[in-house]
């Protein structure tokens, strides 16, 4: 897997640095002066040849740095992590509300297949991962925003951030007992909560009602049922624990995919996360900013398969014992 | 019929509403168990035996199946016009043996969670409430687990404790099966329904298990019907036996009377079947399974069957007592009807 | 699939001459009709198809129907800016005066046809390797897939992004790097789809008679994934929609005047909320391009009961 997130910094190593044209140039403005340009050239270590930069890269990283970005002029680690876990935040509320949501709703769609509640639920989850975000994202903006007043435009707290402990806006208030810092981050991370999983809440919902309608064709769904067990406990406890471990690994797969769609989502809602700054990176050409953000990316996809696969092996004991 | 019967199918027929059309798959059946005595259907594979079964376990889907006509009545009620809660509440009374021990035990939870889950619910009358309460309850839980850890021994399983913090992966498929037995006996049932239970497993555990079984339904005064396609299984621990093809009894009688002397076409026909050490070419019966879209008029059998009549393939037939004891419906012995 | 509101259906009356015995088994035209009767009884994929269907016409014949073909390209009309929908203009003006009904018929165009360069290519690519990958599989199918999962890490957006941005943003640079990248998954389908179909008998059977691997690869194992793919190439192309106008959105696809659907909302935000008509339609085009895409897809996926990722 580390294997993976080498080739990953690599490839996007290489990828800014073939750029046709001169981002150096257009950092500094079309006033610079020849020898400016050349100058930082030199200091930004692109006058050698590409292994050589690698090196230097890898050796920077070890000792903490990622590089300067050329966007926000400061090392980009230092953004990283002033950024990674508005990000973070906002992708871990989403995939909770679409998950918290989407049991009941895959049970519910599961249980009354074929029948008028499982085909709406079935429509409403394709036409979930039919809007196109970045739209979705605005028109909610502008409905419950706007017109409605109800929840902020943009922004991830309106006053005083709370103190930092996690970077997590919602627990450092809680912790610190800052309950206006908790309210008011909390209506502020709904809405774009709510458009980045509103795809992943349709996917998933789809994904338990599969594997519980699997379930129901169990030959030990209907040993149960003969013994005279009850429904409630049926589908909920013996069908839907399976259901729900099978549905782990793609729920775990949606964050990655999640982090894409970030990408518009923190544009429209103007929240200041890794997502936006990498699409200005991207945008503008920042060499580390992109190579740092990717690499960043990519080990949050690492790890968060890793916690799947211990989560897996707690929930199907098949799996644990056969380790 | 008896008096004493513990279960008593009437005049039962199902159909199967599909894509391609309506499978009419149960016709006419007719049986009846009674107490201490376990009861054979026997037949080929897609003879309806084992919707029969789901039937009376309630297991089976009931759309895409639908009953047509008929009754069964347990302990004198007829299940099919129960409500879905009381139906829920006989269900406890009728015991389910399956076929596949290796697919039969949820996966993701201990034997003794299962257990406990089925005995804390039996003491719950049909109250979800109550049975959260008890199932949280330390000293109910105790209980129970007394119980089952009882409930394993009964069963010859060793070291039941221990068993119970078990996962089903971890356990052999003789032991699963006795621990769907043991899941069986719980709370007394009246009723016991075996589908196959041996097909899965190799002989010797075959043999055990079947003693298992029989010692069961003395001990426990059970009524048991034991689903089968092998005739000698039958012959070992059936009292009576009821042979179905195409869904409908084509003969029943006691089960060693029956296989030595066969009277209806098909029971002949799968006795000859059977390969002997000691008989040269075996037969089979010639033909092939019904189409259960487009049934044949009158007998189901008559196409495969080398005396037919011309009555054959205009009706069916009625059952006709033969013997004492022996019913066969079949055309061929309309006279013998006693 | 059986639905459950299905009422007894008479049964079918026995054919004259028959003894109720059935034949051995269903013929390939009874098994099609089968098929057919369930996607019929599948009403939303009907309607996604004619949707479909629908939105390829109206983008084929968008020259001919806007109203303002004129509009999609440099016209400008400043006396009409920002007017809202009446009987002229449908869908309104943007801020140039254009006509957002004609635009959105021409982003259609250009949509679809993102569709059909990234998918061809990435099936064109994709296909092939994954099914190398998965036939000969030692060194080569580990190499292969090693790259595939390299490129598998980085979310699709992400890596459009990047790579269009690198070449410089533009609406084809924008479609060829989306095609660049969206390989990986055809590969990756259709690896898993040939190391299952390796194992099945009739591949065997070819190989037994000394068939030549090309054969069997392209002859034998792709025509038996042929409705997986089918399945996935139709939900991919509205998937290949919300990437390719979300790059423009963000500014490294295609830029003004084209009348790409992304852009179009991005450059109708400064507008909202007054003019909300500039950015709310094109949004719905993609919505319901996307959704006719998907119908669809999950009808065919019902219809050939296929598990695609």
């Amino acid at each position: 897997m580390l294997l993976v997130v080498m080739g990953v910094s690599v490839m996007m190593f290489v990828l800014v640095r073939v750029v046709p044209g001169d981002p150096i140039g257009r950092v500094l403005g079309p006033m610079a002066k020849k020898e400016d340009i050349e100058k930082m050239r030199r200091q930004m270590g692109l006058d050698r040849p590409i292994p050589i930069q690698y090196f230097n890269y890898v050796k920077g990283v070890t000792k903490g740095t990622l590089g300067m970005s050329l966007v926000e002029h400061r090392d980009v680690s230092d953004i990283v992590r002033e950024k990674l876990p508005a990000t973070l935040e906002l992708v871990l509320v989403s995939i909770f509300f679409a998950v918290v949501l989407a049991i009941p709703l895959g049970v519910v769609s599961a249980l009354y297949r074929n029948r008028l509640l499982d085909h709406i639920n079935r429509l409403f989850a394709l036409f979930g991962v039919s809007f196109p975000q970045f739209w979705s994202g605005l028109m909610f903006q502008l409905f419950f925003g706007y017109f409605l007043s109800l929840l902020p435009m943009s922004g991830r707290i309106a006053g005083e951030p709370p103190l930092h402990i996690t970077g997590f806006y919602l627990i450092d208030s809680l912790v610190t007992l800052n309950l206006a810092a908790f309210f008011d981050s909390l209506v502020h991370i709904i809405s774009p909560a709510v458009i980045l999983g509103l795809g992943a809440l349709a996917n998933v919902t789809r994904l338990i009602r599969a594997n519980m309608i699997d379930e129901m064709s169990k030959d030990y769904i209907s040993v149960s049922r003969a013994t005279g067990m009850p429904g409630f406990i049926i589908s909920y406890k013996y069908m839907l624990r399976n259901a729900f471990s099978s549905s782990l690994t793609m729920i775990g797969f949606l964050i990655p995919l999640m982090l894409g769609t970030a990408f518009v989502v923190e544009k429209v809602f103007a929240w200041p996360g890794i997502a936006r700054f990498g699409a200005d990176a991207i945008i503008s050409n920042d060499f580390n900013g992109v190579v740092g953000v990717t690499l960043v990316i990519c080990l949050a996809f690492v790890i968060v398969n890793f916690v799947i696969d211990i989560l897996y092996g707690f929930l199907d004991p098949r799996i644990r014992l056969s380790r | 019929m008896s008096l004493n019967s513990q279960l008593e199918v009437r005049n039962l027929s199902v159909h199967f509403h599909t894509i391609d059309g309506t499978l009419r798959v149960i016709q006419g059946l007719n049986l009846q168990v009674s107490p201490k005595e376990m009861v054979g259907i026997a037949g080929e594979t897609g003879c309806g035996k084992s919707v029969t079964a789901k039937l009376v376990l309630g297991i089976l889907p009931m759309p895409p199946a639908q009953v047509v006509s008929g009754s069964i009545l347990f302990s004198g009620t007829d299940l099919l016009t129960l409500s879905a809660k009381d139906r829920e509440g006989v269900k406890q009374q009728i015991a389910y043996i399956p076929q596949d021990p290796m697919t039969s035990l949820n996966p993701t939870f201990t034997i003794g969670s299962l257990l406990l889950d089925a005995i804390v619910w039996r003491q719950s009358g049909g109250s979800l409430i109550r049975y959260f309460r008890k199932r949280h309850t330390g000293r109910e839980v105790r209980n129970a687990r007394e119980y089952a850890v009882d409930l394993l021994s009964r069963v010859d399983i060793p070291a039941p404790e221990q068993v119970m913090r078990r996962y089903p992966i971890e356990l052999s498929g003789g032991m699963r099966q006795r621990v769907l037995m043991a899941t069986a006996l719980i709370g007394h049932p009246k009723l016991l329904v075996a589908d196959e239970p041996t097909t899965a497993l190799d002989v010797t555990i075959q043999k055990r298990t079947l003693g298992l079984l029989q010692e069961k339904i003395e001990e426990e005064h059970l009524a048991g019907i034991y689903i089968t396609h092998d005739l000698g299984v039958a012959r070992n621990i059936c009292h009576r036996t009821y042979v179905m093809y195409a869904g409908t009894v084509v003969e029943s009688g006691p089960t060693k009377a029956l296989l030595d002397r066969p009277f209806h076409p098909y029971t002949a026909g799968l006795v000859r079947s059977i390969p002997k050490l000691t008989r040269e070419p075996y037969e089979g019966i010639p033909g092939q399974v019904l189409d259960y879209l487009n049934p044949p008029e009158g007998c189901r059998f008559h196409p495969r069957c080398s005396r037919r009549m011309a009555v054959c393939r205009q009706t069916s037939a009625p059952e006709y007592r033969v013997e004492k004891d022996r019913w066969v419906a079949c055309h061929l012995f309309s006279e013998k009807d006693g | 699939m059986t639905d459950g509101s299905t009422v007894l259906t008479k049964p079918a009356a026995p054919e004259p001459g028959s003894d109720g015995l059935s034949g051995d088994g269903m013929t390939r035209v009874h098994e099609i009709r089968r098929g057919l009767r369930r996607f019929m009884k599948n009403r939303l994929a009907l309607i996604g198809l004619i949707f479909t269907l629908g939105m390829v016409l109206l983008a084929v014949f968008a020259p001919v129907i806007s109203p303002y073909p004129e509009d999609a390209g440099l016209k400008v009309h400043f006396d009409k800016q920002l007017m809202p929908p009446d009987r002229d203009h449908w869908f309104g003006t943007d801020e140039v005066g254009r006509d957002v009904l004609s635009r959105l018929l021409f982003g259609a165009r250009i949509s679809l046809l993102l569709c059909v360069i990234v998918l061809g290519i990435a099936f064109a690519i994709g296909v092939p390797l994954g099914l190398c990958a998965g036939y000969f599989e030692g060194a080569v199918g580990q190499v292969i897939m090693r790259i595939t999962d390299v490129v598998s890490s980085i979310p699709f957006l992400v890596l459009a992004l990047a790579v269009s941005a690198a070449l410089s943003p533009s609406l084809q640079n924008s479609m060829l790097a989306i095609a660049f990248i969206w390989w990986r998954s055809f590969c990756r389908l259709a690896y898993g789809e040939t190391l299952s179909l390796k194992q099945e008998d009739f591949v065997m059977a070819s190989r037994s008679i000394g068939a030549s691997h090309r054969h069997i690869m392209f002859r034998e194992i792709l025509p038996n994934m042929s409705s997986t793919l089918l399945v996935k190439i139709t939900l991919d192309a509205g998937y290949a929609i919300l990437v390719g106008t979300a790059v423009s959105f963000l500014g490294a696809g295609a830029s003004p005047p084209t009348p790409e659907w992304g852009i179009m909302v991005a450059s109708g935000r400064h507008y909202l909320p007054d003019s909300w008509w500039v950015s709310l339609f094109p949004g719905l085009a993609i919505f319901f391009t996307v959704l006719s895409f998907n119908l669809l897809g999950d009808g065919l996926r019902d219809f050939f009961h296929v598990e695609v990722e």
